[in-house]
């Protein structure tokens, strides 16, 4: 049974090569899909039924992309259901965010830096401020 | 020899809007827009029709199918000669009854297969009956939601039903709130809705939970169909 429920989340996941590899530690900027008053409208059918539109969410069905940028503090999971905690500073403030990476909310994911880091979950990085949060890059060869 | 008929015939009978299932396990899914929703998967099985029952023989109408597959060495004579008398092939181990109207018993055979592949994909709203998980003798703040006393302040045992009426009656009523064996009862969940059928893993996820564990047998009976474009659209995908 438990490769029944293994063989349906696989549907879940986008297609290879979408979603890059994510490790803590990178910092990524995450593009998010935003649907101004909700989201009701983009199949015409209740929120339960939009089997209608899965897997085919059109993409000029979003009306605005909003990038969020920072470090990732941890990834949890694995498989389709993945998900990444992404931490940044905005405006003084700490912000985290969890996303499922093969969400359709997600538009898309690119990894700029890789950081020296040596555990997986990155959570000291919230007791630090300023110049101590910076990760060393790590060199790729 | 099972005999198969097109399904919309009948779709609109009795003893098709009641089918048996099997519960998978529970994990989330995506919609269109990406929100994630709790689903439950449960696998539909088939059934075959292996007795008629009639107003004039029987007293009332009815279908007895059978259902759940399993070894010929796991089934007792009876039910092989039940299953023979259907002339089915394969073997069967459970049963079970759909009372319907005389009308209704009209098209349907002896022997006849039902397999949920053909309408499943139709289905939208569900009710989900099963046996729940056994708690065992379960104390009365889980088993009837009481408040319990407070923890502090040197309260002894905080998880009492306490007093349970007047000395007046000097007895307990029947029917009164107490400890005692909960769970594996009968339950009926209410207006699930299928959030999608696989037809390549033979599974439904109905958004929600259901009764039982997993691997458990359930009854799945429709409330609801979709709407037509919504199977339009569902059937232009695959």
């Amino acid at each position: 049974m438990k490769q029944i429920i293994a063989q349906y989340n696989k549907k879940m996941a986008k297609p290879e090569g979408e979603v890059p590899k994510i490790v803590p530690g990178d910092t990524v900027r995450v593009h998010i899909n935003l649907y101004e008053g909700g989201t009701d409208h983009i199949a015409g059918l209740k929120k339960i039924h939009r089997i209608a539109a899965k897997g085919k969410q059109s993409k000029q069905n979003v009306e605005r992309i909003q990038v969020f940028e920072g470090t990732v503090l941890a990834v949890h999971g694995q498989g389709p259901m993945q998900k990444v905690t992404v931490r940044k500073i905005a405006s003084g403030v700490g912000v985290e965010k969890t996303y499922f990476v093969n969400s359709a909310k997600i538009n898309k994911i690119e990894v700029t830096r890789h950081g020296v880091v040596r555990r997986a979950k990155l959570y000291y990085l919230r007791d630090r401020v300023g110049k101590a949060t910076r990760l060393k890059e790590k060199m790729v060869r | 020899m099972g005999i198969r008929r097109a399904v919309p015939f009948f779709l609109d009978k009795a003893m098709i809007k009641k089918i048996p299932a099997k519960k998978i396990g529970m994990t989330s899914a995506f919609d269109g827009t990406g929100t994630t929703l709790p689903v439950t998967l449960l696998q539909p099985l088939p059934v075959v029709v292996t007795q008629i029952k009639r107003q004039e023989t029987d007293g009332y109408s009815a279908v007895q199918v059978a259902y759940r597959e399993t070894l010929e060495k796991r089934i007792n004579k009876p039910t092989k000669g039940v299953l023979a008398k259907a002339g089915t092939d394969k073997v069967f181990s459970k049963f079970y009854e759909v009372r319907c109207s005389p009308e209704e018993l009209e098209g349907i055979e002896v022997g006849m297969e039902v397999n949920p592949v053909d309408f499943m994909a139709r289905w939208d709203q569900i009710n989900v009956t099963g046996m729940s998980k056994g708690k065992g003798f379960a104390g009365a703040m889980k088993r009837h939601g009481f408040a319990g006393q407070q923890r502090t302040h040197g309260d002894p045992d905080n998880r009492r039903p306490q007093s349970n009426g007047a000395t007046d009656a000097a007895r307990v009523f029947k029917g009164s709130r107490r400890p005692g064996h909960m769970g594996h009862d009968q339950v009926t969940i209410k207006g699930l809705t299928i959030f999608e059928y696989d037809k390549d893993l033979n599974v439904i996820a109905v958004s929600g939970s259901v009764p039982g564990p997993n691997g458990g047998m359930l009854f799945v009976k429709r409330i609801s169909e979709r709407p037509a474009d919504e199977i339009a659209a569902v059937e232009g995908e695959e």
